[in-house]
């Protein structure tokens, strides 16, 4: 049996859509219900629905076989695991917004509002830049708009809340997507139950 | 300012069945831990199993320090010194808590011994990381070996097949060793000619599988379709057939000749009957800077990262002179191997003693000639000092002693 772990939410629904092109039955995911284990009729695969950053942490520890997240988390994580798959949905940027034509207010020192505080640290590292990062979980955009931050380091999609608060995207980094990953344990020790699933899921992309 | 004092009472159940509780005025650094008897003797029983295997093949053991100078380890640029507990000596130099034991033994095998060849050395001990990830020891112990002085096909067999004896005997059952050689990518890279960022970011997609990163790096620097389609095809490759798909793959002439001594290496262990623990994988990485050949992991379905991890290092080991040993070896984590053998439930019991003795205070002397008698014997024997056969038989069964003797009054 092969332990799957899926990012709650969009991510997740996307994922089961592929799986059941590949003729997976996944029915016990769109059950209501709170468990948090989930078995496929086969027995073939077990499902785990976790918080989006924490697929990364379950597949280096070898709880979860193989599981799908976004290109952000794994950059933002840099788990020890192999990422098999780009699934081509999920798509967005990972960019830098703000309002157009700020000015620092914290005596030069630029002041960065983000979820992903290891992607911002080497972001401005490249750049040679000294800013302040602020840890934030959640609504991030409200940095500069409450004036926590100058900017912020965020994904962004259609962008449309960026816009709604007055805020445009003044960098790109890099374009962000589903990755399918795997243990590296896994890969070797139930390679002939991931094997055949990563090729199936391949083809259906 | 006073410090407040930690309210909270944990109450733990101790080896011996006794509760206590215990306020939890001392904390533990991260990535550390205490082994009580059960697991202290689980532990020093797979330790001596693999470290009995190396003697047995001829390895001596060795011991170094567990602080060094910095320079052991940044000499040849191979450890982040940012990973590694460091302190400063009295003149201001600076100390490391080693990370890792080969450095060391490279150290010693350039100043104290001329070595006759082929020297075989073993090794068990504890090395440090400062790196306080979730689940990652901080402290961990490694038992490994080194064979220096020999750059055959023969001596890479060799230590596989000790890597793959040590876990056997250590009583792990269904593990795989997945080998593979640096020098397969490094002969592609040499033929993508990158610069050394470009080459850094290829080897760390490389070590992911990342198809795409890869792909995205080789396009961007121009390197040609075939080439590109090369390195990220031999990723795709373990298992069976990959020795003689990676042949057909890859052409630039050191990642050949890497192939060819992979084949070799796989052959001679086949010959051995170690066929069923082996697993070819051409795209297996381990520290690309350190190794300069063949590489090998050894790894169980029952633990998520690798147990065992190895292969040839060409340029670390140096004489007298300078001039550079061949050298092959591998480190068992003992930790995690302990982790996949308790999952596997494979893990040594640990046994209580076999007899507890009692006496009253005029018997004391027969009850220890008692207790020697019976260590002569092959007992386990432990004399209690307890005077009353009630709180002997009490004490007996929280140690859950076998057997119990009251030495009384006549």
């Amino acid at each position: 049996m092969i332990t799957v772990a899926l990012a709650k939410g969009r991510l997740a629904e996307q994922t089961i859509e592929a799986l059941e092109r590949c003729g997976i039955d996944c029915s016990v995911l769109s059950e209501k219900t709170r468990k948090l284990v989930l078995d496929e009729p086969s027995g073939r695969l077990r499902f785990i629905l976790v918080k989006p950053t924490d697929v990364p942490v379950y597949i280096e520890n070898g709880v979860a076989d193989i599981g799908v997240c976004g290109s952000d988390t794994l950059l933002e994580e840099d788990r020890r695991l192999y990422e098999l798959l780009d699934l081509g949905f999920g798509k967005c940027k990972l960019c830098i917004a703000g309002y157009a034509g700020f000015r620092p207010a914290g005596g030069g020192i630029l002041r960065v509002a983000t979820k992903y505080v290891n992607i911002t640290k080497k972001y401005y590292h490249d750049l040679g830049e000294n800013v302040q990062i602020i840890k934030l979980n959640g609504s991030v955009e409200l940095g500069p708009v409450m004036g926590l931050s100058d900017v912020i380091l965020d994904i962004v999609e259609s962008g449309s809340t960026l816009r709604e608060n007055g805020l445009t995207v003044l960098a790109e980094i890099c374009p962000v997507s589903a990755r399918l990953v795997a243990n590296k344990v896994s890969l070797k020790t139930k390679a002939q139950e991931i094997k055949p699933l990563v090729e199936a899921i391949k083809r259906v992309l | 300012m006073k410090k407040n004092r930690l309210q909270e009472v944990l109450f733990l159940t101790f080896y011996d069945g006794m509760v206590y509780n215990i306020s939890m005025k001392y904390k533990m650094p991260k990535g550390v831990c205490d082994y009580l008897p059960d697991e202290c003797y689980a532990k020093n029983t797979t330790e001596e199993q693999l470290l009995n295997v190396f003697r047995q093949n001829g390895y001596e053991r060795i011991e170094t320090p567990c602080i060094e100078y910095a320079d052991v380890f940044t000499e040849h640029g191979l450890f982040p010194i940012e990973t590694a507990f460091k302190m400063t000596d009295t003149d201001g130099s600076l100390i490391l808590l080693r990370p890792d034991i080969t450095m060391p033994l490279s150290r010693i095998v350039s100043t104290k011994i001329t070595p006759v060849l082929p020297l075989k050395l073993c090794y068990l001990g504890d090395s440090f990381s400062l790196l306080a990830e979730d689940n990652r020891y901080r402290e961990f112990t490694q038992a490994g070996l080194e064979l220096i002085g020999s750059n055959s096909y023969l001596a890479d067999a060799e230590v596989v097949a000790l890597a793959i004896e040590g876990l056997r005997a250590a009583g792990l059952q269904d593990f795989l060793i997945e080998l593979g050689s640096t020098e397969i990518l490094r002969g592609l890279i040499e033929e993508c000619c990158l610069d050394e960022k470009d080459e850094e970011e290829l080897i760390r997609s490389v070590d992911k599988k990342n198809h795409f990163a890869i792909t995205e790096i080789l396009n961007a620097k121009g390197v040609s379709r075939a080439l590109s389609n090369a390195v990220t095809e031999l990723l795709t490759l373990f298992g069976d057939d990959a020795l003689k798909e990676a042949y057909r793959l890859v052409k630039p002439k050191k990642s050949r000749i890497a192939l060819d001594r992979l084949s070799e290496v796989y052959d001679a262990l086949r010959a051995l009957g170690y066929e069923k623990y082996l697993s070819i994988d051409p795209g297996l990485l381990n520290s690309m800077n350190f190794y300069t050949g063949i590489v090998f992991k050894g790894i169980s379905r029952h633990f998520g990262a690798p147990i065992l991890s190895g292969g040839r290092y060409d340029n670390l080991f140096t004489d007298k002179n300078k001039s550079a040993i061949p050298a092959t070896g591998f480190a068992v984590g003992v930790q995690n191997l302990l982790t996949a053998l308790t999952r596997s439930g494979n893990v040594a019991e640990r046994a209580s003693v076999d007899y507890v003795i009692g006496a009253k205070k005029e018997q004391a002397e027969r009850a220890v000639r008692l207790k020697d008698r019976l260590i002569r014997d092959g007992f386990r024997a432990s004399y209690t000092f307890i005077e009353d056969e009630a709180k002997l038989k009490e004490y007996a069964e929280k140690v859950k002693a076998k057997n119990i003797v009251f030495v009384g009054g006549e």
